[in-house]
């Protein structure tokens, strides 16, 4: 599984940083935008800190990594237990702070007339909010929920975070 | 309003379904038929002869040592693999370059085939179905019509989704040109002489027949199930994004056990990733435009 980890370059021209599903990357290169295509269930999470210009961008699908699972050598940002905090590290590793992050988040859709026991979306969303709740952080923008696929991206150069759906593009962050 | 004749007819350039792949279906659909046979039509094709020999020393297959006998090669990975290497390399070009007319990339239509048909495999092992072989067949195969409307439609159809989230994408389609793509798969299926077991999976695959109807198979349940199980990993996702509803009775069977789905869908994303690394391309991950 591939983890595009940390790309620390200072780029003079504009750089397109592709993240897949059950992937991650942060950056410090202002010329960059990282994107995420296909945020169906899955959840986009984007950190940026304006001061220290340092942004990441988190694709993951599953909430919980279970034990069962830590046999079968999935990506870490396959699941949002483990990638969430991962984000964060490897941001606070070029120099992002913690009270400085602007943090946004996308996905987490379902399918139609799901009565099952599974709910993916549901489930992503909860995570979450208890994982942000119980540690002291507040989503900037939020635009969860439904059934559409979303795309998600974060421009490094001002921080502005865009959500492209049907054709359409709008940003949420800032407002 | 297209009708799903006319889609057809339009569609009459596209590739027609590769000989190979018609033979295996016909060796898949014979009970008499052996692996063997198999074998054979893959030693003839030195395409498909090179995809087994490269896949038979990749670490993926976890098979030690190297080997560059096709015979050998063929020892080792059993006649299940083999199926495997044979359709998905002989139906990649047809879907590849398709995806358009939902708002996909290249080769995002492709990885959601493909992850269809390796969670409509891990169904039919899981939940004791016979035919996992078959499960693949149809995995791949079940969004064909998409092709079909790709080519007759392209991006004009991808402006189709309305907004009203509750409402299925398949309504869209029916409003918009007159027929949806599980229509439309059913019918080339058809032209393509494809059994009729298979043409039917393609047909319900959004909505298999319940328990209590005389045409239910759960054949059709596993390729539903699959499909939603690519929904939940973001495979093949375009324009119509979630919007497909999931049948009560699989639901309550097939997706019922959130420890087992959740196994499944994990190892389909690694799959994928690993076919995406051999390949050297992007699969399943589509552009929302």
């Amino acid at each position: 599984m591939r983890l595009s980890g940390i790309v620390n370059s200072k780029s003079v021209m504009p750089e397109r940083i592709v993240v897949g599903v059950a992937d991650m990357a942060v950056t410090n290169d202002q010329n960059a935008t990282l994107i995420t295509y296909a945020l169906g269930s899955c959840i986009g999470v984007t950190i940026y800190d304006p001061v220290a210009h340092v942004g990441g961008l988190l694709h993951f699908m599953l909430p919980i990594r279970t034990n069962r699972r830590d046999r079968q050598g999935e990506s870490s940002a396959m699941f949002g237990d483990i990638a969430i905090p991962m984000l964060f590290k490897k941001c606070y590793a070029l120099g992002a702070k913690k009270e400085r992050l602007v943090i946004c988040a996308a996905g987490g859709a379902e399918v139609l007339s799901d009565k099952g026991v599974f709910k993916v979306g549901s489930r992503n969303r909860t995570l979450i909010r208890k994982m942000f709740w119980m540690n002291d952080i507040l989503l900037s923008a939020d635009e969860t929920g439904g059934t559409i696929a979303r795309t998600m991206s974060l421009k490094m150069s001002d921080g502005s975070v865009e959500i492209r759906t049907n054709g359409k593009g709008t940003v949420i962050w800032p407002l | 309003m297209a009708s799903v004749d006319n889609i057809l007819r339009s569609v009459g350039t596209m590739s027609a379904l590769p000989g190979t792949v018609a033979r295996i279906i016909a060796i898949l659909n014979d009970t008499e038929s052996n692996s063997k046979e198999i074998t054979e039509i893959i030693r003839r094709d030195e395409v498909l002869s090179l995809a087994v020999l490269r896949a038979a020393n990749s670490v993926a297959y976890g098979v030690p040592g190297k080997t560059f006998d096709i015979r050998q090669a063929t020892v080792r990975l059993g006649s299940a693999v083999l199926t495997q290497i044979a359709l998905s390399q002989q139906m990649s070009p047809l879907f590849k370059c398709a995806g358009s007319a939902y708002g996909l990339r290249r080769n995002a239509l492709w990885g959601g085939a493909l992850g269809g048909a390796y969670a409509a495999e891990q169904l039919a092992k899981v939940h004791g179905f016979d035919d996992s072989k078959l499960c693949f067949l149809c995995g791949l195969v079940r969004d064909i019509g998409q092709l079909a409307i790709d080519a007759h439609c392209g991006e004009t159809h991808a402006t189709i989704a309305t907004t009203d989230e509750n409402r299925s994408f398949l309504d869209d389609e029916r409003a918009a040109i007159g027929t949806d793509h599980t229509e439309v798969g059913a019918a080339l299926a058809s032209r393509w002489s494809l059994p009729d077991r298979i043409v039917d999976a393609i047909r319900y695959h959004h909505g298999p027949p319940g328990p209590t109807q005389a045409e239910h198979d759960r054949l059709f349940d596993i390729v539903h199930a699959a499909d939603v199980i690519c929904l939940w990993a973001g495979l093949g996702i375009g324009d119509d994004g979630l919007r497909y509803r999931v049948a009560e009775h699989v639901s309550e069977s097939l997706l019922a056990n959130r420890e087992q789905v959740e196994d499944i869908i994990s190892s389909v994303s690694t799959q994928i990733a690993r076919a995406s690394e051999e390949l050297d391309v992007t699969l399943g991950a589509g552009e929302i435009a």
